[in-house]
């Protein structure tokens, strides 16, 4: 004889800053098998197919080095080598904005659109946030293949500090999680935040070094980017994916502090306020 | 684990909606109440609130199948949801043992977007199945459904009876130790009705509890070992299902301004029969009513496990029952035909249309295999030539089933003067299957030369038949066929 665990309890240790990451692993093939489908649903019924999730990614990154090589002749920074190489340095921060703001965008109807996963099941919601993870996951690590692919023909080498770039991601991970647990919640009591939340992905791209170098911004200005939470995750892609410097250690060791202790709170909230998901969806 | 140990325990249970004029206002309830609290103002409520269900409690044995009965908006679903833990209860507990498997409403969790394969494997992990387990039961569940290639096709695209098909083929193929089944096995077609109740059974045979809401009182009697009639939130009584039925009935068909105290009555009858599902207080009424009249196979035991109180019908014909059959329990006040039709009279009305018992009781729920009377008076105001009554008894869907004139045109009453009450009856035994029927009353006479109708009521009484258990007969009518089966070739089991 079991207590029924009741959808609105947490079935997790609160109190536990690794209770996020439970979430994940107690429900792992849930989590695949739902972000699966978030990846092939995007592309059902188009003849194509997956297919797009490649195509998307080498259309963009051409136009870009057309654009930005050919029409602009822009350079990075003082490191550069050539103008071809902006439209990758371009990609691989666009990459890391794109993966978030996939997420965000997602975030805030994410518990509205599944309002059956709330009433008719029980449906452990919080995994949902890693599911979406999981498939926007999948679209940046197509996109930065893509990136890998193209750094032969365009910069006749891969840096060998690509191999770095799995650390940076798991640097950012809790981050997005956090993000996407805490518009999850308020975006089934305030049904606003999604007409908000796409100017505020793009004022954060806009916001980080990502299509302009740090350097080009006004030396009292550049420090406050780094209130940007994108930054440094930013300015580490460009470094492990087209310079071949590794990333600055210090920035990454504060951020993933920073960004555990987000993911740990968000969660919490998340799991206060989902008994009253019912109520309203 | 022994017969005695509850499946579900469900004590003092309580549910308060909150109702909220916006989404904003449930995050402003969760955060301004505490903090004005703290500040010691008296906290704020944001939303109206809505009790669905009012300290219910009861035990349901393992194995046990438990009908709920009531009315639209009776608590019915929320129970359920309680029970499935889809909802959280305001007070009370709830606490099963084992997988519990449910379909509620439309939909059982499915996600429209997704294939129906893809429902499937995620329902199956919902339930908490391994890889292997899943793989197991996948065909089977494919097979049970019979969806065809429409198993790629996202739900959405599906026919209702193709989505409760699936479901349905979900919740019993993952082998759970409680299923519940709210009211949507009405969907499907008959064919797949009958291969719903017969998993259903087989489900029951292996030991599961079955918990079972349904408007369809043969379902719950035929199905069940018990029922509950939920009321507004309450339970109002529980019992065996056709004591329990036969007071859902009454509080359906009550009329607008009896409904309170038949309500009441229901309730404190629960009290004074201190238990009554209890086994022992269905045999004293069996006991009684062994020698039924009219009942030459001797069923009449069966047809009188009505709780603990007795029928008019059964006293009268046995003699020394228990004479607590003034409560009506055949007689329906709010069972009243909606499509009553009365043609503009002329010469004569047809007066109290009505059913009774041999011995002169108004009766409307009928009993199967005994005599009733359907009576009516016509009041002549004009003298009329070769009159003559008639009546019809039709199905709910219309089908005229049998009918009665009081005689041909040659013999009928050559005069009857202006200012005359006849008193009609037709007896006729009740030969129908449990159900609704509905009685159609005419008189014909001769008005100036003419042959026409003096007065015609459709629909102008109804009355319901009780489900008889044991009833070989199928359809409509029981003509007293006899069956007769040998085996041919000398060999036996």
């Amino acid at each position: 004889m079991e207590q029924i665990p009741a959808m609105t309890t947490s079935a997790y240790r609160l109190t536990d800053p690794l209770s996020p990451y439970l979430a994940l692993t107690r429900h792992f093939a849930l989590v695949v098998q739902m972000a699966r489908r978030n990846v092939t649903g995007r592309y059902r019924g188009s003849f194509a197919g997956l297919f797009w999730s490649f195509l998307n990614p080498l259309l963009v990154l051409a136009i870009y080095t057309f654009v930005f090589g050919v029409i602009f002749k822009s350079r990075w920074d003082a490191r550069a080598t050539d103008h071809f190489q902006y439209a990758m340095v371009l990609f691989a921060g666009l990459n890391i904005n794109t993966f978030f703001a996939e997420c965000a965008n997602r975030a805030t109807t994410l518990i509205v659109e599944n309002a059956s996963f709330v009433k008719r099941v029980v449906f452990p919601l919080e995994t949902l946030t890693w599911s979406t993870l999981g498939s926007a996951l999948f679209h940046l690590c197509v996109s930065t293949l893509v990136l890998l692919a193209a750094s032969p023909v365009v910069m006749g080498h891969i840096p060998w500090t690509v191999i770095l770039f799995p650390i940076v991601v798991m640097c950012f991970l809790p981050f997005v999680a956090g993000t996407v647990w805490l518009l999850a919640s308020l975006g089934v009591y305030l049904r606003d935040l999604r007409q908000a939340i796409g100017i505020v992905t793009m004022a954060m791209m806009f916001l980080a070094p990502i299509v302009y170098p740090r350097t080009l911004v006004p030396m009292r200005y550049q420090d406050l980017l780094y209130l940007n939470p994108l930054t440094i995750i930013a300015e580490a892609s460009q470094n492990v994916l087209v310079f071949g410097e590794p990333p600055v250690w210090g920035h990454l060791g504060l951020y993933v502090l920073g960004s555990g202790l987000f993911a740990w709170l968000a969660f919490a909230w998340f799991e206060k306020t989902r008994k009253g998901f019912a109520d309203v969806v | 684990m022994s017969c005695d140990d509850p499946g579900i325990r469900v004590e003092g249970l309580s549910k308060r909606y909150e109702v909220y004029a916006q989404p904003a206002d449930r995050l402003k309830q969760m955060i301004l109440p505490r903090m004005q609290r703290a500040l010691g103002r008296p906290a704020h409520a944001w939303f109206r609130e809505f009790w669905a269900l009012r300290d219910v409690s009861f035990d349901v044995r393992k194995g046990e199948t438990v009908g709920i009965v009531g009315r639209n908006g009776s608590g019915k679903s929320t129970l359920l949801q309680l029970i499935c833990g889809t909802l959280s209860p305001t007070l009370g507990k709830v606490a099963v043992s084992g997988r519990v498997a449910a379909l509620l409403e439309l939909g059982a969790g499915f996600n429209p977007e997704f294939t129906g394969r893809e429902n499937v494997r995620l329902s199956g992990l919902l339930y908490g199945l391994s890889e292997r387990e899943l793989a197991a039961c996948h065909e089977a569940i494919l097979d049970f459904a019979e969806i065809g290639d429409f198993i790629d096709q996202p739900v959405k695209t599906y026919s209702s009876g193709m989505y409760v098909r699936l479901a349905f083929a979900v919740a019993i193929n993952v082998s759970p130790d409680i299923l519940v089944i709210d009211e949507v096995l009405s969907v499907g077609d008959e064919a797949f009705q009958r291969k719903c109740f017969a998993r259903i059974n087989r489900i029951r045979a292996n030991g599961a509890t079955v918990l079972f809401v349904s408007h369809s009182a043969g379902t719950v009697i035929e199905l069940c070992n018990r029922a509950l009639l939920l009321d507004r939130g309450e339970l109002l009584t529980e019992g065996s299902p056709k004591y329990v039925v036969s007071r859902y009935q009454k509080i359906l068909y009550s009329p607008a301004g009896k409904y309170q105290s038949i309500r009441e009555r229901i309730r404190t009858g629960k009290e004074a029969d201190a238990l009554p599902f209890d086994e022992q207080s269905e045999p004293r009424v069996r006991t009684s009513c062994t020698a039924g009249v009219g009942d030459p196979e001797g069923r009449g035991g069966a047809q009188a496990v009505d709780g603990a109180v007795t029928t008019p019908v059964a006293a009268k014909a046995v003699g020394n029952g228990p004479a607590k059959g003034m409560d009506g329990s055949f007689f329906e006040e709010g069972l009243i035909p909606k499509s009553t039709f009365h043609y503009d009279n002329s010469g004569a009305s047809i007066l109290d249309p009505h059913i009774e018992t041999p011995d002169g009781r108004r009766v409307n729920i009928l009993e199967a295999q005994r005599e009733y009377l359907y009576a009516y008076r016509v009041k002549f105001d004009r003298t009329v030539r070769d009159a003559r009554c008639g009546m019809l008894i039709k199905t709910i869907t219309g089908l005229e089933l049998a009918g009665c004139i009081t005689s041909w045109h040659g013999d009928s009453l050559p005069n009857v003067d202006a200012g005359t009450e006849l008193e009609v009856r037709f007896r006729f035994p009740c030969l129908f299957a449990s159900g609704a029927y509905f009685l159609n009353a005419g008189v014909q006479g001769r008005l100036g030369g003419e042959h026409v109708y003096l007065d015609r009521w459709i629909d102008g009484a109804m009355f319901k038949v009780l489900h008889e258990p044991g009833r070989l007969a199928t359809t409509m009518m029981d003509i007293g066929i006899k069956p007769e089966i040998h085996v041919s070739n000398g060999v036996t089991a």
